[in-house]
């Protein structure tokens, strides 16, 4: 059945989201007696162990756009999406031991507010106003928007309402119950949306005969797993691309970095990517690339493919938990949002109002100041939200939320992850850096929509992406290497650039290299070796 | 100024657990409302008693931990 056919939810399936609804203001209720201050308010008191921060981080990035949107994504490029699951681990592995430990050593509320003691203000602001007033505005929208569409497409729900009823609700229980409430909220959605998928894979993968059977069902370009040619350009380019922007992303996405900066350890804060990378590299490959591959053979030439996972949604999964998808789905919406809402109160409230405006107020000042944010930013989203609707994403929500990700992160992660690195990057390299890789980006943005990079790639996110990261890097190391000497301003440099490797982390790296060359070598058999 | 903060507790345990197991109740009984295909019924009932019972020990866990 194609997922044009609108299925109604049941009684009892809209008993299950109204539960689920309750239990979510139920919760921010429960925590509002414990966000009497900043640091609860915002980060749960620095006291989330690492393996529970890593289900939030898991839950804040998976939303309906990641589990329709990158469903999508793989029916429209193939089995070479696969290595962005392989490169999602990779850069987990890297960030975890290289830059969460040294952010969560200094204890600071956001990325922008590390950046600021690891470079300078200048920095620090660069990325506090970049996310606060552009990213965040766009990405929470894109999230809103994303998650309404979904619940159109399945039960036909009205966008707007939907828009605006998910909005109010993830700002109601995040403004009233913190971060506590989100990652209470987190830990949930993260089962609930993937614990259906799981039974519709399992229905999906039985109906195709399994993944080598799948891939001589598939056509050559889409079954090309090492094909030296790809949407994205030559493989090469593509795999690098893929990483490069993994860890622009895990670096500086600022609702992502709250986790481990929430975490009670420098230990937890580098085990929880490293839990997280198990999601990525294992689970969601065969939870929702494979079965959205399968959708290739199953629902053939759809118009849109972010159609693709709701079609096999539809077709394959029984009446009962076809009710915990849409709440699974909502649950991602919620918990995509609320972090996304914490976080901008918390970049507003110290990085920008605390700092530049209003100093030496009481705390109870900043909370109510917080909160005020929280509600105009909301508002702000749901414009945005509404925007998207609008304009409508042609060719994809998960290559609109790539593209402009490719533009914003890639300056920001690489000064991050260099100052993490090395003490021998200042703060003229980390300035001149970022704007010489903003400007890169934005004139590749140009010469793309101009049709100049057409005989590179025919998706050229990843191309944008490297050659943002290595501009801004190469600047950002040629500036400071002609400056003579790194700020520290009494704070040591080994404060920001010491790597410290525990027992727990050594061991789950090394489980997670190991995950990764097996994954990779059964995508190798799988649509390589098998079907000859 | 030092500042006294107050005591935070992470224990949502319960409530969540409560949540799962009463959806995990109402994919249980689902086949109860409307005809669902003989096939899939396997299907739902795991699922079902899977909810129940993790939301179930979530519960305990929560309410044990609390104690």
């Amino acid at each position: 059945m194609p997922a044009e056919d609108v299925v109604r939810l049941l009684p009892i399936e809209w008993m299950m989201v109204i539960v689920f609804i309750a239990g979510a203001i139920v919760r921010g209720l429960l925590m509002h007696k414990s966000t009497g201050t900043l640091e609860n308010l915002f980060l749960a008191g620095r006291k989330v162990p690492g393996f529970i921060a890593s289900l939030s981080t898991v839950a804040t990035n998976m939303n309906a756009n990641d589990f329709i949107g990158s469903a999508g994504f793989a029916y429209g490029v193939g089995a070479v999406i696969l290595h962005g699951n392989l490169a999602n681990g990779i850069a987990l592995i890297f960030v975890s031991l290289v830059v969460m430990q040294k952010l969560r050593r200094i204890s600071v509320f956001t990325l922008g507010g590390w950046l600021e003691k690891r470079y300078s203000p200048t920095v620090g602001n660069m990325y506090t106003f970049s996310w606060t007033f552009i990213w965040m505005l766009f990405n929470l929208g894109l999230y809103i928007y994303g998650g309404a569409f979904v619940l159109k497409t399945l039960v036909g729900w009205n966008l707007y309402y939907s828009i605006i009823g998910l909005s109010i609700i993830a700002a109601f229980y995040t403004l009233v119950g913190g971060f506590g409430a989100v990652i209470a909220s987190d830990v949930l959605g993260v089962g609930l949306m993937f614990f259906p998928f799981v039974f519709l894979a399992i229905a999906v993968w039985s109906a195709v005969g399994g993944p080598v059977e799948l891939a001589k069902a598939l056509p050559e370009a889409e079954r090309a797993f090492w094909g030296p040619h790809t949407p994205f350009g030559g493989i090469t380019m593509a795999i690098a691309g893929m990483v490069f922007m993994s860890l622009s992303y895990w670096t500086s996405e600022a609702q992502i970095v709250q986790r481990p900066l929430s975490a009670k350890s420098e230990e937890d804060a580098s085990s929880t990517y490293l839990y997280t990378s198990f999601w990525y590299t294992i689970l969601v490959p065969l939870v929702v690339t494979i079965p959205a591959l399968c959708a290739i053979k199953l629902f053939p030439g759809l118009s849109n493919p972010d159609y693709a996972m709701p079609s096999l949604i539809t077709a394959y999964l029984p009446r009962g938990l076809y009710g915990v998808i849409v709440v699974g789905l909502m649950a991602g919406v919620f918990s995509s949002a609320d972090s996304q809402i914490n976080a901008f109160c918390a970049m507003f409230t110290s990085e920008i109002y605390k700092k530049i405006f209003v100093r030496h107020k009481e705390k109870e000042h900043y909370l109510f100041v917080s909160k005020i944010a929280g509600v105009l930013f909301t508002l702000a989203a749901i414009g945005t939200a509404l925007l998207f609707s609008i304009g409508s994403v042609k060719n994809g929500m998960m290559l609109f939320a790539f593209s402009v990700l490719a533009t914003i992160m890639p300056p920001f992660g690489a000064v991050t992850i260099l100052g993490a690195l090395t003490d021998r990057i200042n703060r003229y390299g980390a300035v001149i850096g970022i704007i010489a890789g903003i400007f890169v980006s934005v004139c590749l943005i140009i010469a793309d929509v101009q049709g100049y990079l057409e005989k590179l790639a025919d998706i050229t996110i990843y191309f944008r992406t490297l050659v943002t990261f290595a501009t801004t890097a190469v600047t950002a190391v040629l500036v400071s290497l002609a400056v003579p000497a790194p700020r520290t301003d009494g704070v040591p440099s080994a404060t920001y650039t010491k790597i410290t490797f525990t027992p727990t982390t050594v061991r789950l790296s090394i489980v997670l290299v190991a995950a990764l060359v097996i994954m990779a070598a059964i995508w190798t058999y799988v649509f390589c070796i098998g079907p000859k | 100024m030092e500042e006294k903060q107050p005591e935070y507790e992470l224990s949502m345990a319960t409530l969540n657990g409560i949540i799962l197991a009463i959806i995990g109740i109402l994919v249980l009984i689902t086949p109860m409302t409307t005809e669902i295909a003989a096939g899939q019924l396997k299907a739902v009932y795991i699922a079902g008693t899977v909810l129940t019972l993790g939301g179930l020990a979530t519960m305990a866990f929560g309410l044990l931990k609390k104690k």
